[in-house]
């Protein structure tokens, strides 16, 4: 029991696939995603809900990733819009309420739909590609480049807790809420972040050396083109017929 | 201790987003280039350090470390914690994109309000410190937490089992966890580096 509880696929496993979500740029691709997103928590009743589920489900069937690793991906919600819908259905006890079953219907399948959407739009895109399109939007430089230091680092983190947790396992050191166990952990946590905090001074001082001037340097974006823009405009007009139709003023 | 997209109603996103964007610039002002390193891989060992778990029972719970992230970021906590959560998105599309404006409220000011507090403490024993600031953070995440949900839509807390009442519970061992973990953290760093512990 360790660390190797997060055995997730990285996100990009399948980047380097083709199909008409592979060829997005990423800028607009995001865009498109996030307006998406936003327009699905928007909606108030079912059978928009449902619609927008389908789109998503669609989407990502033609997206060519491994529907395996889309399913596994989606598992994340699960405990959570379980035990969401017992407490909502049940709440009360016995007989199980129809308006809490129906709210957890409707907060489920929103749920669903935006997390369907995220994992093929970051599915058929290179990490990096996303971190490149997020340093585009002419947000501050420092925090970004913050950013990618961070993502940087985290790999070599995590290698270097897993081996610390192989050396714990090899003294048969067993996890477990009591004293002794959260001593070692607590003490492995302050340790950890003490070296990371001398790495970060040498860090620092490299890039210094190296004549570092506060300006990250990040790959052109792509040219937009036609279908790019089609894509996107696609996107934002399906979402908003869906909340049309939510609020009843389609049909 | 997420939350996820779709799951708040949209008012509360909005009003949540625009809040956490303020907490964000107060974070992020006047960052210097030689805090650019500390900030970003302190961000990177935290995020790496969620991803432990202890085992309870039949499941398992990961340390979030909310307190620690302020007594080492101090007012950065928040940008560290927002760096965090967009890596958790985009890497494993864990929190959602809409909410991430809640769940920096959730994490990232009980974080800057440990670590504000913490210089305050002098007179406490430093293992104490650790424990009040570990387990008051969490204790203020998971009210956020609920606070937010309730405020979303009041069904999450009718009757005697309801997701509010469940949520705090099944919070309880994160809390003994968590308060734990930060106390021995801080007497660790206190014992190899006291010049760090104010």
């Amino acid at each position: 029991m360790g660390l190797g509880q997060v055995h997730l696929q990285a996100a990009d496993t399948y980047a380097s696939l083709d199909s008409w979500l592979h060829r997005w740029e990423p800028r607009l691709k995001l865009a498109a995603g996030l307006a998406f997103v936003v327009g699905v928590a928007l909606l108030e009743s079912l059978l928009p809900a449902v619609a927008a589920l389908g789109v998503a489900v669609l989407v990502a069937l033609s997206s060519r990733l491994p529907q395996r690793f889309i399913l596994e991906r989606l598992l994340w919600l699960a405990p959570f819009l379980a035990l969401m819908t017992v407490t909502l259905a049940l709440g009360n006890g016995w007989p199980p309420s129809a308006a809490g079953l129906v709210f957890a219907g409707l907060v489920s399948l929103k749920a669903l739909t935006a997390l369907t959407v995220m994992i093929t739009l970051l599915g058929t895109q290179t990490l990096q590609a996303s971190l490149n399109a997020l340093a585009h939007l002419r947000l501050p430089s420092l925090p970004v480049l913050a950013l990618f230091l961070a993502y940087r680092y985290i790999f070599l983190f995590r290698d270097e807790l897993h081996a610390t947790q192989r050396s714990l396992t090899a003294r048969a050191f067993r996890p477990g809420l009591n004293r002794h166990s959260l001593r070692v952990f607590g003490e492995l946590m302050g340790t950890l972040l003490l070296n990371v905090l001398d790495r970060s001074e040498r860090v620092h001082r490299a890039m210094t050396a190296r004549g570092f001037n506060g300006q990250p340097h990040v790959e052109e974006p792509r040219v937009v083109n036609t279908p790019d823009v089609c894509k996107s405009l696609a996107s934002v007009a399906t979402i908003a017929v869906l909340i049309l139709l939510d609020r009843g003023i389609l049909f | 201790m997420h939350i996820a997209d779709g799951v708040l109603s949209p008012s509360v996103v909005g009003a949540a987003a625009a809040a956490a964007g303020g907490l964000l610039w107060y974070s992020a002002r006047e960052l210097k280039a030689e805090e650019v390193p500390r900030v970003g891989l302190l961000a990177a060992a935290f995020f790496v350090s969620s991803l432990l778990r202890i085992p309870v029972g039949v499941t398992s719970i990961h340390p979030v470390l909310l307190g620690l992230t302020g007594v080492f970021l101090g007012r950065r906590a928040p940008l560290a914690v927002f760096l965090g959560l967009l890596l958790q998105a985009l890497l494993f599309q864990h929190g959602g994109l809409t909410t991430l404006g809640v769940n920096l409220l959730i994490m990232g000011l009980p974080a800057l309000l440990a670590g504000l507090a913490f210089p305050r403490l002098r007179r406490l024993p430093v293992t104490i410190r650790g424990v009040f600031g570990g387990g008051a953070a969490l204790v203020m995440a998971v009210s956020l937490l609920i606070g937010f949900l309730v405020l979303s839509a009041d069904l999450y807390a009718k009757g005697p089992f309801s997701l509010a009442n469940l949520l705090a519970a099944a919070y309880l061992p994160v809390l003994l966890a968590e308060a734990a973990l930060t106390g021995f953290a801080v007497r660790l760093v206190q014992q190899v580096r006291p010049e760090m512990i104010q």
